[in-house]
């Protein structure tokens, strides 16, 4: 087994069945995982923003750092390597907030409405998630089973 | 007590280079260059560590440099303190620090995101490169290197009291009875930080009550941070964002997302000089 670590604003995808991909420490942003059990090809976005309008040059170099950047090609990065939009299992995981009384940043829940928003315009519906509250999530994926699992700080491992 | 015995393991620390207190306070009251490259070279570890880094391929230069005098041609006064500053910081924090779930290298990454956040703030809000911002920014969790045993041992009763709504650093507080902040300014002030600095540490997380700016700057870029999860641990996102202080210094939302592309950005390119790599899994 190897791992395949998605650094912020990056997205991964494989078909090697012995690979995990894991990213870390999602604070505020999103990983959007892609699995698609009958070729085992998945992907895995760690998005950081909702929109690419905040800084359309760097959406250019960095596509992944954006939900509405970043989404389209982790599905056609998984659709290359042989995954059907069809069997696609979606699972998405994040979008954690520091407390926040007057609702000023909210930037957890822009990042969650896009993803949502981004993945309905592609057909693709959301299987499983844990997404927002105070939670920092550690998120993987295991290419042999599709298992993913997510690590909140503080509060254990769970599968989704 | 247990906060005796905290209090023992701060006299405990290794004291703060002086030579790095010296350079700050050289460059607070605006002394020469020349005079402050004297200082530095008196020191053979951070003389090495300047030249390491300009010699590095990341500064792929033709000839090798071999003086700090040198050396402030290529990498510039302000980045040059910087790493002064940077070097002497550095093994404080680099170890795992189990109580806030932070592997090895986690709490440094968080510093050198803070200090490098603190820099674009300075940016954004049309003010020079500050310093003495840059060591607050760098330090303000310093508390945690200390506390972090004391936090493992109280955890499930401080993660109750998170759960139930409050934040982290109250909760350190109750059950400790002594929190990260208060305990990172008692360091700093051992250290003989400047006033600001030491405010700046003891008030990140409140900075309504802070005698200077420093204090609402440094929770603005330890905002930043945790939102992109950069050494957020189990703690960060359960601290409170205090946006009178947002608005205060006129920034909105919009700032903020901008301001977090280029943190991520800016922080990428310095983490390869200065930082250890990302986690060992679960």
């Amino acid at each position: 087994m190897h791992q395949i670590v998605v650094d912020i604003g990056e997205y991964q995808v494989t078909d090697d069945p012995s690979a995990i991909l894991i990213t870390y420490s999602l604070g505020s942003c999103i990983a959007v995982v892609l699995y698609d059990p009958v070729v085992k090809v998945g992907g895995m976005l760690h998005l950081m923003l909702p929109d690419s309008e905040i800084n359309p040059l760097r959406a250019r170099e960095r596509p992944g750092m954006f939900a509405d950047t970043g989404i389209p090609l982790l599905l056609e990065s998984c659709e290359r390597l042989g995954a059907e939009k069809s069997r696609l299992q979606v699972k998405v995981a994040g979008g954690g907030e520091m407390l926040d009384s007057s609702g000023f940043f909210r930037i957890g829940k822009r990042n969650y409405a896009a993803v949502r928003r981004i993945l309905w315009q592609h057909g693709l519906m959301i299987r499983a998630q844990d997404v927002g509250g105070n939670a920092n999530r550690t998120v993987s994926l295991e290419m042999a089973t599709g298992k993913v699992k997510v690590k909140i700080s503080g509060d254990g491992i769970k599968e989704l | 007590m247990k906060v005796e015995e905290i209090l023992s393991k701060v006299q405990q620390l290794p004291p703060f280079p002086q030579v790095a207190l010296k350079v700050l306070e050289m460059v607070g009251r605006e002394a020469p260059f020349k005079e402050i490259a004297r200082v530095i070279e008196l020191d053979e570890g951070f003389t090495a560590e300047i030249l390491k880094i300009c010699n590095s391929p990341f500064f792929g230069l033709s000839r090798k440099i071999s003086s700090v005098q040198e050396a402030v041609v290529y990498l510039g006064e302000k980045y040059l303190l910087e790493i002064v500053t940077r070097t002497a910081s550095k093994k404080y924090f680099e170890a795992a620090h189990r109580g806030y779930d932070l592997q090895r290298g986690e709490l440094w990454r968080h510093a050198v995101a803070c200090a490098v956040a603190s820099d674009l703030l300075q940016e954004r809000l049309g003010r020079g490169k500050d310093l003495a911002l840059f060591t607050a920014s760098l330090l303000h969790d310093i508390g945690k290197v200390v506390l972090s045993s004391y936090v493992a041992d109280g955890l499930k009763e401080i993660l109750e009291r998170v759960r139930a709504g409050k934040p982290f650093i109250e909760a350190e507080k109750e059950v400790i009875g002594m929190d990260h902040a208060t305990l990172g300014g008692m360091i700093a002030k051992r250290w003989n930080f400047p006033e600001e600095i030491i405010d700046a540490i003891l008030y990140h997380h409140n900075p309504k009550e802070a005698k200077t700016e420093y204090a609402a700057k440094v929770h603005i870029a330890d905002v930043l941070c945790s939102t992109l999860g950069i050494g957020a641990g189990n703690d960060e996102l359960s601290e409170k964002i205090d946006s009178e202080v947002l608005k205060g210094l006129g920034l909105s939302g919009k700032d903020l997302m901008e301001m977090l592309v280029e943190l991520q950005d800016r922080y990428e390119k310095t983490q390869s000089l200065f930082t250890t790599e990302q986690g060992d899994g679960f």
